[in-house]
């Protein structure tokens, strides 16, 4: 009966202790309607600034067409300009459209993310690291070029990712994504299909339902570059 | 008076366990390859790249805006020509920057992680043993032993990167707390890492 009554006692004790420390830490979020509520105000400034980026990338894209056409109508009448040079050089750094067989690869979160219990789970959501690997993978297996969701990858490209938002290039990017990639086929569905080398998202799929597909393509077009370049700090030896 | 201490002890007992169980959820964000963060770095971010696109708009409209004649088209062509042979790899470069040194064991996922980290803080070029990062030699191998390897070489620890840029924008990102180097510490416990920042640093 004592033993009965103590173990009462240690019980309420552990359960009081709990339920006081969890009551202490927990924060009673805050409700309203006004424009001024928090969601919403970062939708607002969030639309603004990428719907900037938009404008500011096609523009990029606009004038550096105007420039190469003003330079091609020069090449006419001169043989001083050296545009096949350029030519090359622009094919190097990702400045020229890319067309030619190869793979699409779907991903997107798993339906479960949607779910309360999971929305803030990254086993249930693509992450920025997944894409990473996934072109590292293809860069590895001599892509000619890569993008995602029409996001041209490079060398100095980042693929990062905010919360749960993710930046390439620092262009804010969605789920579903798709990463389209021009180069010898066999030689990257050898590699995708590799789960050794693709751990994480093998277990995703497995495991929590993300989508991750992979189709073979006759024609893939990746865009050419559309952010900026920055050399200020690079000096070539002479 | 001892079953009020039976009391007290049971509650404290329940009181650290909410404790703990809330620290484990810090310790998890440090182990996970991408930094959580918040709305705030979203929009700085956001705000920093909006501003650098801007910037390269007005570049191109100033080098459009001054093709008239001949001599503007050949001036022209020679800059964009010399800026992407600084871009492409193909002719020695140099510049202010950062040197890191990591010694240990390290796989490749993190490898990649790391270099991402320095371009998304600024690094215009980066070379690792050597090896500059460029669109022909960005991908890396794991070999079946745990090797990395990279355009044909095989890079052995202790990893050298050398990174072009704004060498105190660079230092403080990346020592942030939370931030690529916390990360790694705490998945690679025996990882040492040395940041040195340089005047000069070349690359083949």
């Amino acid at each position: 009966m004592k033993d009965n009554f103590i173990g009462i006692l240690v019980f309420l004790g552990v359960a009081t202790g709990l339920l006081l420390t969890w009551q202490f830490n927990t924060e009673v979020p805050i409700e309203g309607n006004f424009p001024s509520d928090e969601v919403e105000a970062r939708e607002e400034l969030l639309k603004k600034f990428l719907d900037e980026q938009s404008y500011l990338q096609s523009r990029i894209v606009s004038l550096r067409k105007q420039i190469e056409d003003s330079q091609a109508a020069f090449e006419e009448q001169t043989e001083l300009v050296n545009l096949g040079l350029l030519e090359n050089l622009k094919t190097g750094v990702g400045l020229t459209e890319v067309i030619g067989e190869g793979i699409e690869i779907v991903l997107n979160d798993s339906p479960l993310a949607l779910k309360e219990n999971f929305s803030n789970d990254e086993n249930y959501r693509i992450q920025a690291s997944d894409l990473r690997d996934i072109v590292n993978i293809l860069n590895a297996a001599s892509a000619e070029a890569i993008s995602i969701n029409n996001q041209r990858i490079i060398a100095t490209s980042p693929i990062s990712s905010v919360g749960t938002t993710i930046l390439v290039n620092n262009a804010h990017i969605a789920a579903p994504f798709s990463v389209s990639a021009v180069g010898d086929t066999n030689l990257m569905l050898e590699r995708l299909l590799n789960q050794s080398l693709l751990p994480v998202i093998y277990t995703k799929r497995r495991d929590a339902a993300v989508v991750f597909d992979i189709f073979k393509k006759a024609r893939i077009n990746v865009p050419i570059y559309n952010g900026d370049l920055k050399v200020n700090y690079i000096n070539l030896v002479e | 008076m001892r079953h009020i201490y039976i009391l007290i002890s049971a509650s404290l007992i329940g009181f650290f366990l909410i404790i703990q169980m809330r620290s484990f959820e810090d310790v998890n964000d440090l182990l996970l390859r991408d930094q959580e963060s918040n709305i705030f770095q979203e929009i700085r971010i956001l705000t920093e790249k909006n501003e650098d696109l801007n910037a390269e708009v007005i570049s191109l409209e100033d080098t459009y805006a001054h093709i008239t004649d001949q001599n503007d088209i050949l001036d022209s062509v020679e800059d964009e020509i010399e800026k992407y042979q600084k871009l492409n790899g193909e002719k020695s470069i140099f510049g202010p920057g950062i040197t890191v040194k990591l010694e240990g064991d390290i796989t490749t996922p993190w490898i990649t992680d790391l270099i991402n980290d320095f371009f998304n803080s600024g690094a215009q070029a980066v070379a690792i043993n050597g090896i500059r990062i460029t669109n022909r030699t960005v991908g890396f191998d794991t070999l079946p032993q745990g090797q990395i390897l990279l355009n044909g070489s095989i890079l052995s620890a202790p990893y050298f990167f050398d990174v072009i840029g704004e060498s105190q924008v660079l230092s403080d990102i990346l020592q942030l707390k939370g931030g690529i180097f916390d990360r790694l510490q705490n998945n690679f416990p025996n990882l040492k890492i040395e940041i040195t920042r340089k005047e000069v640093i070349q690359m083949t």
